[in-house]
């Protein structure tokens, strides 16, 4: 039974909790008001238990391999996220030697977690997670690729340490290209890497036809809505009525 | 002066970040891979991130045309291009064979490279998010001179 009516399904368990997940995400960040923020904040939160619960409330539902690789990736992403942002409502949190104590700690173990789950990949019903080995490759070739583009755009900011972790990521692709490595062989890995650049290609070209689409479909609508019809001018009576008006207001003011 | 320079740190920035990713590419598909399915890779990212887009900015204008009391054209309107994306879907797994056979049906396939999109776009977005943390810490030559 795939649910809703009987007894809970996947589309109770995972569909329908992914779907709100992503309606809160819209909510939180296309709305101004506090209160609809809160809302997409807990519809998200909510949204987001269930479908990491799902390896537990569907254990044979292939779907459920998803839950499993947000709730692996979700410790180490919070520690890098967080990181983030507290380095940008604090200027610049590094700065600071405790600061930059806690961010080291925690750039450092945000990577060795990262790297602790390739060594030891995810295991989902005896096998190793199916989205596991595209999410890595495409977290190392993203990563790479982003490092190379931010080290020869920014004016301020850690240049060097930028160029030796975008070598250092290329290197590690190149590495994993060629020895077995973690839970999956060199072939593995290439067939994953090759996958997942052809698949962000093809996802990246997809949302910006969409977009474009979209801008253009509204923008049609938008064109043929009818402009508010302009007022007709005075006629010649009317212009002398006004005039009669006006005067009569001057001069009632001016005699008081 | 200061835009013009901008201008050709960004292209060159990305003209050597695109090599780079082709280098990467070219070379580890040299070294071997088992099969090397271009078109029906990318196609099944295209319709999955062209009906993922759409189906986003569908509620966003939804959203916007009922909070501002707007007439529901822009709403209807924006169901176009989902329908467009679906039509596109429905064209490409017929005709492009990209269908799977270790899916039972075209719409299991197509939840599963939704799947698949989602936790591209995550690591995307984390990878990206990293590399600004890395590229936000001050050296300790800068700090001092600061």
């Amino acid at each position: 039974m795939t649910g809703l009516i009987s007894e809970l399904g996947p589309i109770d368990l995972f569909w329908l909790p992914l779907a709100t997940s992503l309606l809160g995400i819209v909510l939180l960040l296309t709305r101004n008001p506090f209160f609809v923020k809160l809302i997409g904040g807990f519809f998200t939160v909510i949204g987001l238990i269930f479908v990491m619960l799902s390896p537990w409330s569907l254990p044979e539902s292939p779907s459920s391999a998803f839950g499993q690789l947000l709730l692996i990736i979700i410790g180490p992403t919070l520690l890098i996220v967080l990181t983030f942002f507290a380095n940008k409502m604090e200027k610049d949190l590094s700065k600071k030697t405790f600061g930059k104590f806690i961010s080291t700690f925690s750039i450092m173990f945000g990577l060795l977690w990262f790297l602790l789950l390739w060594a030891i990949p995810p295991q989902w019903n005896n096998v190793t997670n199916p989205f596991w080995l595209e999410w890595w490759s495409t977290f190392l070739f993203v990563h790479t690729m982003s490092l190379c583009l931010g080290t020869i755009i920014i004016t301020k900011g850690n240049v060097k340490l930028g160029l030796i972790s975008s070598i250092a990521g290329i290197i590690l692709i190149l590495s994993f290209s060629l020895n077995d490595s973690g839970g999956s062989s060199d072939l593995e890995f290439r067939n994953a890497y090759i996958h997942s650049f052809q698949y962000l290609i093809g996802v990246f070209i997809g949302i910006l036809i969409g977009l474009i689409s979209w801008f253009k479909c509204i923008q049609f609508v938008e064109n043929k809505r009818e402009l508010p019809k302009m007022v007709d001018l005075l006629d010649k009576n009317e212009i002398k009525r006004v005039k009669e008006i006006m005067a009569n207001n001057i001069q009632g003011s001016e005699s008081e | 002066m200061i835009i013009e320079q901008s201008k050709s740190n960004w292209k060159s920035g990305i003209s050597i970040s695109i090599s780079i990713g082709l280098f990467l590419f070219i070379s580890l598909t040299i070294i071997g891979v088992d099969e090397l399915n271009m078109i029906q890779n990318i196609a099944s990212g295209l319709i999955s991130g062209l009906i993922f887009s759409t189906a986003i900015m569908g509620i966003v204008t939804f959203w916007f045309s009922f909070s501002r009391k707007q007439p529901w054209m822009p709403a209807i309107a924006s169901l176009i291009p989902i329908f467009i994306g679906i039509f596109c879907a429905y064209f490409c797994y017929e005709y492009l064979d990209i269908k799977n056979p270790n899916y039972e049906s075209m719409t299991s396939q197509g939840l599963a490279n939704f799947l698949q999109m989602i936790s591209a776009i995550i690591a995307s977005i984390v990878a990206i998010i990293f590399s600004l943390v890395i590229l936000q810490r001050n050296s300790s030559e800068n700090t001092e001179e600061e």
